[in-house]
């Protein structure tokens, strides 16, 4: 099947289109020449063509079960907060994790990782810094944090770092986190914290919670009735995604990650809702929980598409 | 594939509501096209992500107006032709390559072409991706020369050459696949018994 038939319009001799034509015409695509060939093809009544035009339908036939093809491939939905997730860790780190962990030459220019935002030096600095407040904690005999029972966080906005003790201070707080739902609802009601009404994620373990290393996060003042997303950076391991959290009317939301043997204990982790009239980011920084402390200079590896343990 | 000027203005002030419209409306498409040109579902829905995450990135430094699906299929195109680049894959699936076989992409669809979009995935298999793209926009995507011409960036004329061009050596692939199983002559056969009731 060669195209050696040319259109020649003054050609006296063999005045055929080329195939790139008979098929465009058979495609029904836009074609400069269209009348001459309507001409040529139709009125003439070209054998030649027709018969070319014969063993194109037979290939395009072919190809056209593509498009049946293409009719019955569905895929899981991608949300929008995923990837808004997804945009905003590809300023830290490479974006396609999937891509990545099956073939490592993926990515040209591997991206920044954001647990770059710790360097070392920070990292130590931060961890003095928390370390003598839980000493001073310790020694003062009540929490740092009038909202939690468990730990003492430090507000920026949107972002907080968590300290989870093991050695919890009984106060009349940590009573009243029975339930991750119930302690939230004090905090928000108390309206203490500066971003009492704008979203953030918590740590809202109780105690039975640390002592089982059972990690539960609790956000606030998401849009009720939406889906967040939570990603959950992980040392030396990979980052976790739980996609489709669902907030509830009140717009909070509540998971648990179980660590084991302090493995898999995230150090950062970041929610968010774009299923809503707005994005919401917010971010925790936790450097230990129980009896887990976080590396100093942690290496996070690509992501995985889904969590595969510690829910 | 209509230039959506509106669409393009919110995408560009990064309008929340917009990008969800877009996503909504090209992510299985998208996905689909990806999947067939890497062969590979999981990879097809990262680079996917990776193409809307680009979208969001770059909308803003684009101007005036513009096909905005054939700029989201050209990164699209870009990224899946990027990653088999990279694995030096140069087909979408090969018979003889059993483990990159995605049986999900021959499987989906009426049960008695099953055997046809087989034969149709090796075909395709062994053409250039950059022909296999071509062929996927104008009949799995139904795009016309000029909607190909828009997304890769070449006139509708070198696209109409292309598409014969290619569709030549889809066939010729496609022949080759749908050659005879090769059979045992009936008198070798009965030569081999007797040989083997000696």
């Amino acid at each position: 099947m060669t195209s050696t038939r040319r259109w020649n319009s003054h050609s006296d001799v063999k005045k055929h289109p080329d195939d790139s034509v008979l098929l465009a015409y058979l495609r029904g695509q836009k074609l400069e020449t269209r009348s001459s060939v309507i001409q040529h093809i139709e009125n003439e009544k070209c054998q030649v063509c027709f018969h070319r035009l014969n063993e194109l339908e037979q290939v395009t036939n072919v190809l056209d079960v593509l498009q049946v093809m293409h009719s019955h491939q569905y895929y899981p939905e991608l949300t929008v907060a995923e990837t808004y997730a997804r945009i905003e860790s590809t300023d830290h780190q490479p974006i396609s994790a999937q891509t990545i962990i099956r073939d490592g030459k993926y990515r040209q220019h591997p991206r920044k990782s954001a647990i770059r935002w710790i360097s070392v030096p920070v990292g130590v600095g931060l961890t003095i810094i928390f370390t003598a407040m839980l000493v001073f904690a310790n020694l003062s005999g009540k929490a740092l944090n009038p909202f939690s029972s468990h730990g003492h966080t430090n507000p920026e906005p949107n972002i907080l770092t968590v300290v989870v003790s093991p050695h919890v201070v009984p106060t009349p707080q940590s009573n009243a986190t029975a339930t991750a739902n119930a302690t939230a609802t004090d905090v928000v009601s108390s309206g203490a914290t500066p971003e009492a009404q704008e979203p953030y994620i918590k740590v809202c373990s109780t105690k039975g919670n640390i002592a089982q290393l059972k990690l539960v996060i609790c956000g606030f003042n998401f849009d009720g009735m939406h889906k967040a997303v939570l990603f959950f950076y992980v040392p030396g391991k990979e980052v976790f995604w739980l996609p489709n959290i669902p907030v509830d009317k009140y717009g909070k939301l509540h998971v648990a990650w179980n660590i084991a043997n302090c493995g898999n204990m995230p150090i950062i982790i970041y929610g968010y809702e774009a299923t809503g009239s707005k994005l919401i980011k917010v971010g925790l920084y936790i450097t230990s929980f129980g009896a887990c402390i976080a590396p100093t200079t942690p290496v996070v590896k690509p992501s995985q598409r889904s969590p595969k343990s510690g829910i | 594939m209509l230039t959506d000027v509106q669409g393009v203005e919110r995408l560009r002030e990064h309008d929340a509501q917009a990008f969800r419209s877009l996503i909504d409306r090209l992510q299985q498409p998208i996905t689909r096209y990806l999947h067939r040109l890497v062969g590979d579902r999981e990879v097809a829905l990262d680079l996917a992500q990776d193409t809307f995450v680009q979208v969001y990135k770059e909308i803003d430094k684009t101007s005036g107006e513009f096909a905005l699906d054939a700029w989201i299929y050209r990164i699209a195109t870009n990224y899946a032709l990027r990653y088999l680049k990279r694995k030096r894959l140069r087909q979408f699936v090969r018979l003889e390559d059993r483990e990159s076989f995605d049986e999900s992409l021959a499987v989906a669809g009426p049960e008695d072409q099953t055997e046809i979009r087989i034969l149709v995935e090796q075909a395709l298999g062994v053409l250039k991706p950059a022909d296999a793209a071509l062929l996927q926009l104008h009949f799995g995507n139904g795009f016309t020369y000029e909607e190909i011409g828009a997304v890769l960036q070449m006139s509708s004329e070198a696209v109409r050459k292309r598409v014969e061009r290619s569709v030549e050596k889809f066939r010729k692939a496609y022949g080759k696949s749908l050659s005879p199983v090769r059979t045992v002559p009936y008198n070798n056969l009965f030569e081999v018994s007797s040989k083997g009731m000696k």
